[in-house]
């Protein structure tokens, strides 16, 4: 009789357990059907099917190296600045050629994260403040360069096709994601440098102590999100086709809020990249219905940031059951 | 040898201080403006609607909490003040302007304390639904005063000095007040200098660390009906770099933004460096798009050098 009341428990808790691994998955389950039902002539088609793919490839690149950010146990908020520097650049460059545009961007983006890795990392400042701070610098940049202005791209450059081509009707930029998604999970799951990822964030002394150089391991996860910011603000530069030097602003917010959604631990040590994806899918089909819903612009920003608390709310209970 | 000690010691103690008169000299010397009576009053103007924020933040970091938040209080506080203006006159939309920020103020604080949120994360989500509110309430535009006597509030003056720098000054003999010679100033140390100890001492920790999330919200609600009054319209896209340039000013008076250090008079100078600067690069016509690399460049830099120091100590304490 004992036996079956334990037994009967712990099934309980597995459903329980089951639940909550998965609530993230469930909601965003839940909204697509329910959105499809309500909605069905104008949610449940090709076109915006397709239009949700497409809107949230960014959000999946940059979400990618903000989730190893996060999992190094640190954090950066120049990501919204960064993207806008990244969208102008390439625009910029594009009388250089394809090449020397898509290049230069790539390495500013190296460049700028690997120094906010080196002030966290090496110089260990506190991460949220000095990429703020960086952040400001950055926008200031992005408005020097353009001297405040949307600038346009040339339609017939070659450059167009990263963000507005199609491969078998597929956008180019969907495949670019997936590549970016399998080797950022290659790197967290199956290299040295992804174990003390891992290591780093979860305690900082123990991993130092086992000889990880943590400093360069934090420096190389600032790096890695930098090219990811470099390569969004390509694909969304050329689908646009011109670089707006506010483009970015108030990015980091949903990347966050994506990495975090996505079971990503604020404290390191905890996360993985296909959760994070669950998250960036989550937060695409919710922004997609709210705009199809005719929610006000004011109304997406409270529901956004009511789940960003909820979300961390959600980490620091999951934390605390453990 | 004892001399140079405590040179040495002078310029330790007040380097905020020095940095201060450096910048005051070197603009002086590009354009002799900056030291007009008029200019000067200009930088304290600048450093008063900043500086009452950066008296809440000074205890509330202190406190070994954070408010990003204040930003968009700031805006909303201004809105709330002139919206309601048509139904209830003069006096009492301000008061519900700064009760709305005390109540943010307060959420933010249950929020970190009992919900057991970081508190950069918990006030950057209620920065964004403040935003969000601040847009909903007048159809994303700005609001016009309506009231003329508002005005009196932020652009009046006695003899040369404007009213928010005496705002300020008051401000600041209230909080030297409490920061130093009541339990509930005394308190802020305590927590942020180790939480544990002020538990086990008797302290009730929640309370007292929700109370300085309240100040913060008051400081911001009270810039914010300020600012509107200046500038006569309550605006959402007030306050959008607002949490940077406190949070530079505080760091830069030598508060520790992992808590238990910090001092009143340290933030005071802070704003008055970054009021300087700011004035004068408008005096200098800086561009605005260099403006915010020079604020950007300045947070990181105290961040920088404040990284140091606190490594130095611990490498200190280590050896020693």
């Amino acid at each position: 009789m004992q036996n079956i009341l334990v037994k009967d428990n712990s099934h309980k808790d597995k459903i329980k357990d089951v639940l909550r691994e998965r609530a993230i998955l469930i909601v965003l389950i839940l909204l697509f059907i329910a959105m499809s039902l309500l909605k069905t002539d104008t949610f449940f088609t090709v076109r915006n099917l397709t239009n949700i793919l497409r809107q949230i490839t960014v959000l999946g690149i940059f979400s990618c190296g903000m989730t190893m950010v996060l999992i190094s146990g640190n954090f950066d908020l120049s990501v919204g600045s960064l993207y806008s520097v990244c969208m102008v650049i390439p625009v910029l460059l594009q009388p250089y050629g394809l090449i020397t545009s898509i290049a230069v961007t790539i390495l500013a983006g190296l460049a700028i994260g690997a120094l906010n890795g080196f002030f966290v990392g090496k110089l260990k400042a506190n991460a949220f403040i000095v990429t703020l701070g960086m952040a400001a610098i950055l926008q200031g940049v992005a408005l020097i360069v353009t001297d405040g202005h949307y600038i346009p791209g040339d339609p017939n450059h070659p450059y167009a096709f990263i963000g507005a081509g199609k491969i078998w009707n597929i956008p180019f930029p969907v495949f670019i994601l997936v590549f970016i998604i399998i080797i950022s999970h290659f790197i967290l799951s199956k290299t040295t440098l992804g174990r003390s990822i891992y290591v780093t964030g979860g305690n900082k002394y123990a991993a130092f102590s086992s000889g990880i150089n943590t400093a360069n391991v934090q420096m190389t996860t600032f790096a890695i999100l930098g090219v990811f910011c470099a390569v969004g603000g390509i694909i969304t530069s050329s689908l646009i086709d011109s670089g707006d030097p506010f483009g970015g602003k108030g990015f980091e917010f949903d990347v966050i809020t994506a990495a975090i959604l996505g079971g990503t631990s604020l404290f390191g040590g905890k996360g993985n990249i296909l959760n994070t994806m669950i998250g960036v899918l989550l937060l695409g089909v919710l922004a997609n219905s709210m705009i199809i819903l005719g929610f006000p612009f004011s109304a997406q920003q409270i529901i956004k940031g009511a789940i960003l608390v909820v979300a961390v709310y959600y980490d620091m209970v999951s934390r605390g059951d453990r | 040898m004892i001399m140079r000690k405590k040179i040495q010691n002078l310029v330790a103690d007040n380097k905020i201080l020095i940095v201060l008169v450096l910048i005051v000299i070197i603009v002086t010397i590009i354009d002799g403006r900056f030291i007009r009576p008029t200019n000067l009053v200009n930088v304290l103007l600048h450093a008063s609607i900043n500086g009452i924020m950066a008296l809440g933040m000074t205890t509330l970091i202190i406190s070994g909490n954070f408010d990003l938040s204040i930003g968009s209080t700031l805006s909303i506080a201004g809105i709330i003040a002139i919206i309601l203006q048509p139904k209830f006159g003069l006096v009492i939309p301000i008061i519900i302007a700064i009760i709305a920020g005390c109540l943010i103020g307060l959420i933010n604080g249950v929020i970190v304390t009992y919900g057991k949120v970081n508190a950069f994360i918990a006030t950057l989500g209620t920065m964004i639904i403040i935003k969000g509110l601040a847009l909903s309430m007048n159809h994303e535009a700005p609001v016009p005063n309506t009231i003329p006597v508002f005005n009196e509030i932020g652009l009046g003056k006695i003899g040369m000095i404007p009213y928010p720098v005496l705002y300020f000054i008051g401000l600041i003999i209230i909080f030297w007040f409490f920061m130093s010679h009541t339990t509930f100033g005394r308190n802020a140390y305590a927590i942020g200098g180790n939480e544990l100890s002020a538990k086990l001492s008797g302290i009730n920790v929640n309370f007292y660390k929700i109370m300085y999330f309240v100040l913060s919200g008051f400081c911001a609600s009270l810039a914010g009906v300020i600012l509107a009054s200046r500038l006569n319209t309550g605006s959402p896209v007030f306050g959008d770099n607002t949490p940077m340039i406190v949070i530079s000013a505080v760091v830069l008076g030598g508060t520790i933004l992992s808590g238990g250090i910090g001092m009143i008079k340290g933030t005071i100078f802070g704003v008055l460096v970054l009021g300087a600067v700011n004035t004068g690069m408008d005096l200098l016509n800086v561009q605005s798009y260099y403006q915010f690399v020079v604020r950007g460049s300045i947070l990181v830099i105290v961040i920088l050098i404040e990284a140091y120091y606190t490594r130095m100590k611990e490498l200190g304490r280590i050896a020693g």
